[in-house]
């Protein structure tokens, strides 16, 4: 499920990040909260696939001084075992984690892309502490076309999706560019289609899932 | 979505029991709103829209005296109540109830850990213990009891044991482990089984059956009361552990395998909730389908055996383990061995081979009672999140496995789905877990799957198998195919309903049970 995620806690628009171990064989950044007005995350990242990889790189990138903590192979070298989901880094060991942080903070944020199995259980932990789904998008692409399908707050739905969309073989890139912007975004949920004509070699998951799980 | 509200209870009358549910456990425990709570108890992978499964409202109380004012309220204003424990009985229904505006009612906040008995091996939990907390509470305390877990760790002790579940060491079957329960009836009488009849019990959680007739499976895939305590064996740590695999390179080596197992099975030399998987069930733990095939429908035969060479997997594949002194296993391990070899092929692997691959470390872990989540990989075989279980109950017998295998693939294939399966392999019988995986995102798939399962029940039934659970979609219809002699053994149900919840508030509908007042509504 989870093996060699890259596990981010930290928050969004803080200067000061400490890098300390993580649970479980995944890496952590643990944040110093200093300015109140940021939004404690907490990321994850199913570190076993290219997109996933190079989302949670470019997260790191748009936080200040946030050193590469999660030494990441190359999928390609390993096809189908760079999925595996060792039992030492299962996604129960993550449990506690989701526990501890939203009950730590409340006006935090989870936010991931991820197998539909690690969100499927994470927003099932989140939601006993009242964390609910703020963004959603379905990332398609086990045929020739990418399909991304995005259920964002108001009006940056049908944004995201065309963003997403246009940004072909980047669309992690531009995820996680986009991801301040998602956690601050308000509205109800609307829902939002964008397609592309992409090939993706047979060794790729074909559908990742993208997620923001927020109490407000 | 706007919220339903309870069948045939008007807006006023809601509001009303919503203010008096609030008295009773305080008002932050009882949820209304749709899209800050209610979300979390709601169905969001079944083959129908979830809003058929959406309640109304949920109520959770804290301790046996909220849960009887909570059933006082209910039962003034003729509310169906859904009880649930931890609601992770996912494939099954999760935490939704069986219909749209139900009252849930969550018991996850009765979380107590009552006791831990080291001497006689057993745990006295309430139905928001979940196999994960009791696994870590005893790790803290340094005990040498194992648990017996269900796959998904978050499973509540108490809710899988009553929905029949099953485990994977010796004492993998649940509801056999259960000594002592406390149940609230529907009036809020509050009831102790078995030995718990006797005042100041010192035996209740050491023998079962107490005096006159047992009841505590009436309690169980029921609506006759709501249980707030059980006693749970639980297994001392053996001297050794020796888990194994079989890889079988055909399809027909079911049929081998089952027959060659059950004597050991019943001689207990395996004495675990041993199994038999199939290629995609374990194929699905390390990789996705799109990796080896974008085409539609189930994987054509070709795939499946570069999936099989790649992944040092067989058709079929068999996990069991031995415990116990190191010389009896070796002893037994000598019969084991000699048993399997006779099967053409068959590949046996223990921990040195195979350590450090996904399938292989979930099922060492879970034949000795630590619990994980890897099995929920399943979901990313084909992507969307869709699943449900179909569940007959087999014969542990070679012909009968296969007939049972050939029924649900055929169909399977029909429909455009892989056949996803495993044999669980009880004491005489085996629970056939076919796992129905399905994009959630796809309309036409949630129709397809939905009519398949409906199919598979009038398939099963026609050859004389019975489901030993399903999901909430389903239970009318299971229902309906036990149903010798008339339904005689519905209409009993039924009349234990009436009489233990005249009002017929506890669950309407669990398993087919209706009480009177909805049974004529339900047909």
């Amino acid at each position: 499920m989870l093996t060699r995620r890259t596990f981010l806690k930290t928050t969004l628009g803080v200067s000061t990040v400490v890098a300390t171990a993580g649970s479980a064989g995944v890496a952590a950044l643990q944040s110093t909260l200093l300015d109140t007005n940021s939004v404690p995350v907490l990321v994850f990242a199913d570190g076993g696939y290219e997109q996933t990889l190079a989302f949670s790189a470019a997260l790191s990138a748009t936080l200040p001084s946030t050193p590469d903590v999660n030494p990441i192979t190359n999928p390609a070298q390993n096809k189908a075992r760079q999925t595996l989901s060792h039992i030492d880094k299962d996604v129960a060991a993550q449990i506690r984690e989701v526990d501890d942080f939203c009950g730590s903070n409340p006006d935090g944020a989870l936010i991931g892309l991820t197998r539909d199995s690690d969100f499927f259980i994470l927003e099932h932990t989140a939601a006993q502490h009242g964390f609910k789904l703020h963004y959603k998008g379905v990332h398609d692409f086990r045929g020739e076309l990418m399909r991304h399908q995005v259920s964002a707050p108001g009006a940056l739905a049908p944004a995201l999706a065309d963003t997403l969309s246009k940004a072909q073989h980047s669309w992690p890139q531009q995820l996680a560019g986009i991801a301040p912007s998602i956690v601050q975004a308000q509205g109800e949920l609307l829902e939002a289609e964008a397609q592309a004509t992409l090939n993706y070699q047979n060794d790729e998951p074909g559908y990742l899932v993208s997620w923001l799980l927020k109490t407000v | 979505m706007d919220k339903p509200l309870p069948q045939g209870i008007s807006a006023q009358t809601f509001a009303a029991a919503v203010s008096e549910f609030k008295d009773a456990v305080g008002a932050e425990y009882v949820f209304t709103d749709d899209k800050a709570h209610l979300r979390s108890y709601r169905d969001a992978y079944s083959t129908l829209d979830d809003s058929n499964f959406a309640p109304s409202a949920a109520v959770a109380p804290k301790t046996v005296e909220q849960v009887q004012a909570v059933l006082a309220v209910a039962s003034t204003h003729k509310i169906p109540v859904w009880t649930i424990s931890t609601g992770k009985n996912f494939a099954y229904g999760g935490p939704a109830p069986r219909k749209a505006g139900y009252v849930v009612l969550d018991l996850k906040r009765m979380n107590r850990i009552i006791e831990v008995n080291e001497k006689h091996g057993y745990a006295v939990v309430e139905p928001g213990v979940s196999y994960q907390d009791l696994y870590d509470y005893l790790q803290a305390k340094g005990s040498k009891l194992w648990i017996d877990c269900a796959a998904p760790a978050w499973g509540g002790i108490v809710g899988n044991t009553s929905d029949h579940g099953a485990g994977y060491t010796p004492y993998g079957d649940h509801l056999l482990m259960q000594c002592g329960m406390e149940v609230i009836l529907a009036d809020g009488t509050v009831v102790e089984t078995g030995m718990g009849g006797v005042p100041n019990s010192k035996t209740n959680n050491l023998y079962k059956y107490g005096i006159g007739p047992w009841v505590d499976g009436l309690f169980t895939q029921s609506n006759f009361g709501v249980i707030t305590k059980m006693g749970i064996w639980l297994m001392h740590e053996p001297p050794g552990y020796m888990p194994f695999m079989v890889t079988l390179p055909r399809e027909e080596d079911l049929e081998l395998i089952t027959d060659i197992m059950l004597p050991l099975k019943l001689n207990m030399v395996i004495a675990n909730g041993a199994l038999t998987a199939d290629l995609l069930w374990e194929a699905s733990m390390s990789t996705t389908k799109r990796q080896y095939y974008t085409g539609t429908g189930p994987v054509p035969d070709s795939i499946r055996k570069k999936i099989a060479s790649d992944l040092k997997l067989g058709m079929w594949n068999f996990y069991a383990a031995l415990y116990g002194p190191p010389p009896i296993m070796a002893n037994n391990w000598k019969i084991i061995e000699a048993a399997v070899m006779q099967i053409p092929g068959a590949r046996i692997y223990l921990d040195e081979e195979r350590k450090g691959d996904t399938g292989w470390d979930y099922r060492v872990k879970l034949m000795r009672g630590i619990p994980n989540m890897t099995e929920f990989s399943l979901l990313n075989w084909v992507g969307g999140g869709g699943h449900i279980n179909f569940s007959p109950i087999s014969a542990a017998d070679g012909k009968d496995s296969m007939s049972q295998f050939h029924m649900i693939r055929e169909r399977a294939h029909e429909y455009n789905f892989d056949y996803i399966g495993e044999f669980l392999i009880g004491w005489r019988d085996q629970h056939h877990i076919f796992m129905l995986m399905f994009d959630r995102m796809s309309d036409d798939e949630k129709a397809r799957a939905h009519e398949l399962f409906g199919v598979l029940i009038e398939d099963a039934a026609k050859l004389g198998y019975g489901e030993y659970r399903t999901h909430l979609s389903f239970m009318d219809q299971i229902a309906d195919t036990y149903n010798y002699n008339d339904r005689a053994l519905w209409r009993m149900h039924e009349t234990l309903k009436d009489s233990l919840d005249p009002v017929g508030i506890l669950s309407p509908g669990k398993m087919g049970i209706w009480p009177e007042r909805m049974r004529d509504k339900q047909s």
